[in-house]
């Protein structure tokens, strides 16, 4: 056994406990929602459609890179501790390995737990180019980058936020906040000035300092406990959070495209969902 | 020689290590302390399993944290958790692969492991876990050898062969243990742990 295949088995190993634990929640999604399965799984791969179409609205796009993104980080943040083998990591820092080595089968890793999200858009991007190049060639330098724009965009931000989500600290401010505060005025802006704008807190993001909220002692009553608990293990909520988000999105577009008869019946519904996150 | 130049070290707002400077060169050294004075992370410190919040740890000039010098250091400590999803022999075979050395079937018949190769490391009793935790340290013999305490969960003759491979290791050891240690042939320098907290530049 080789050091990739110790550190595969060690992911994989992790993956079945997860896995195991998540079947549960599965089972329930299942039985509530069993024609809804499949579309669920197929639903970020229709989405890559219209990311990369530079015709698409800039709230649209805004919605639906979010949304993706979203779906990574969180993706790629519940195997954190499998693709760093955390439980066995004083182990594996024993082992006569150089970073760089470590650093490359974690990549490995990351591409095996991320596969179809994260190499689509680069497929699609190279896929793209590689059909368009002649027209690349021809015309304007800027109506190429526009027209490449949205989907290197995608790319880009899967690459950023699958290495977020192993290496750093929850990225808040880009990923919850700042789409989150874009999305009433995306109408107003165009598709490169969105991206220039998440691309701006993305820097002032990695700029930021952060400090640790102080711990919560000696808990009196059950909400005291409950916001210890929150603050030691913060991950629980925040992927709480990140499915609310999803949900708000979803219900966006459920409501955008809907007839005005039955939007108050959907948004009961949304509603409903949402408290039950 | 293990070097301690300038090492501080903190776990959230407790500060363990402010400003350490120690050369470790006795052959044989036996650390003592109260529970959580320590040791354990003086240790992981030294086998370059900690990065310390300031300063730096050598073992013969090199940074412990380099590739390098963890080739040439070994540690057995219940705090580094080995993969339980893979037999001992899976392990053993490895460890021995990724440093380049032969599988002993000698020392591991001496500590009585061989009939558990092919158990679970899962399923091994706390005994054998700690057999096979030492051999990890020992096997590709490390020019430094960390133990914490190596005789928790031994049985007698596993103890007395561990007493003799210490008596006789050809490297430096230094272990963190509780129990007084009756070494024929090695001096052995005992160092209270606080002692070292008190040794601030």
């Amino acid at each position: 056994m080789n050091y990739w295949q110790f550190r595969l088995s060690c992911y994989r190993h992790e993956l079945t406990q997860l896995l195991a634990q998540l079947k549960q929640l599965s089972l329930g999604l299942v039985n509530l929602f069993p024609l809804a399965m499949p579309a669920l799984v197929m639903m970020p791969l229709v989405v890559l459609a219209l990311l990369a179409d530079p015709q698409t609205p800039a709230r649209q796009y805004l919605t639906a890179l979010w949304a993706y993104q979203l779906l990574l980080h969180s993706w790629l943040l519940l195997q954190q501790k499998a693709i760093k083998a955390q439980k066995v990591s004083d182990y594996v820092a024993s082992l006569p390995v150089s970073k760089g080595r470590q650093r490359m089968t974690e990549l490995g890793l990351i591409l095996y737990a991320a596969h179809l999200l994260l190499l689509a858009p680069w497929l699609m991007l190279f896929g793209l180019l590689l059909r368009h190049a002649s027209h690349l060639i021809s015309q304007p330098i800027l109506v190429s980058l526009s027209q490449f724009l949205p989907i290197f965009t995608l790319a880009l931000l899967s690459l950023y936020y699958s290495w977020a989500a192993v290496y750093r600290r929850y990225p808040w401010l880009s990923l919850l906040l700042a789409p989150l505060l874009m999305l009433p005025f995306a109408s107003e802006l165009t598709v490169a000035q969105l991206v220039g704008i998440w691309l701006l807190v993305i820097a002032v993001e990695q700029l930021m300092t952060f400090h640790q909220l102080p711990q919560v002692n000696q808990p009196r009553g059950v909400v005291q406990l409950q916001l210890a608990a929150d603050l030691t293990t913060p991950k629980a909520q925040l992927l709480r959070l990140v499915m609310l988000l999803l949900l708000l999105m979803l219900a966006d577009n459920f409501l955008r495209y809907s007839s005005e008869v039955a939007q108050p019946y959907i948004s009961s519904f949304f509603s409903l969902l949402m408290g039950i996150c | 020689m293990l070097t301690f130049a300038h090492v501080s070290h903190s776990f959230a707002q407790q500060h363990l290590f402010a400003d350490l400077n120690m050369q470790f060169s006795a052959p044989r050294i036996q650390l003592y302390g109260a529970n959580g004075s320590g040791k354990t992370t003086l240790l992981l410190l030294a086998a370059g399993l900690l990065t310390p919040s300031s300063g730096q740890v050598l073992f013969e000039q090199q940074n412990v944290l380099q590739p390098t010098a963890k080739q040439q250091i070994g540690i057995s400590a219940s705090k580094i958790q080995l993969p339980e999803f893979m037999s001992a022999q899976a392990l053993l075979n490895f460890h021995c692969h990724q440093h380049q050395c032969p599988v002993d079937a000698v020392l591991i018949d001496q500590l009585a492991l061989t009939p558990f190769l092919h158990t679970k490391i899962a399923d091994l009793s706390l005994g054998n876990y700690k057999k096979l935790s030492l051999l990890t340290a020992l096997l590709h013999q490390p020019r430094l050898l960390l133990l914490d305490e190596p005789f928790n969960g031994l049985d007698e003759a596993s103890r007395q062969v561990l007493l003799q491979l210490l008596d006789e290791y050809p490297g430096q050891v230094i272990l963190a243990s509780h129990e007084p240690l009756a070494l024929q042939h090695a001096p052995l320098q005992q160092i209270a742990i606080e002692q070292l907290k008190g040794m601030a530049a």
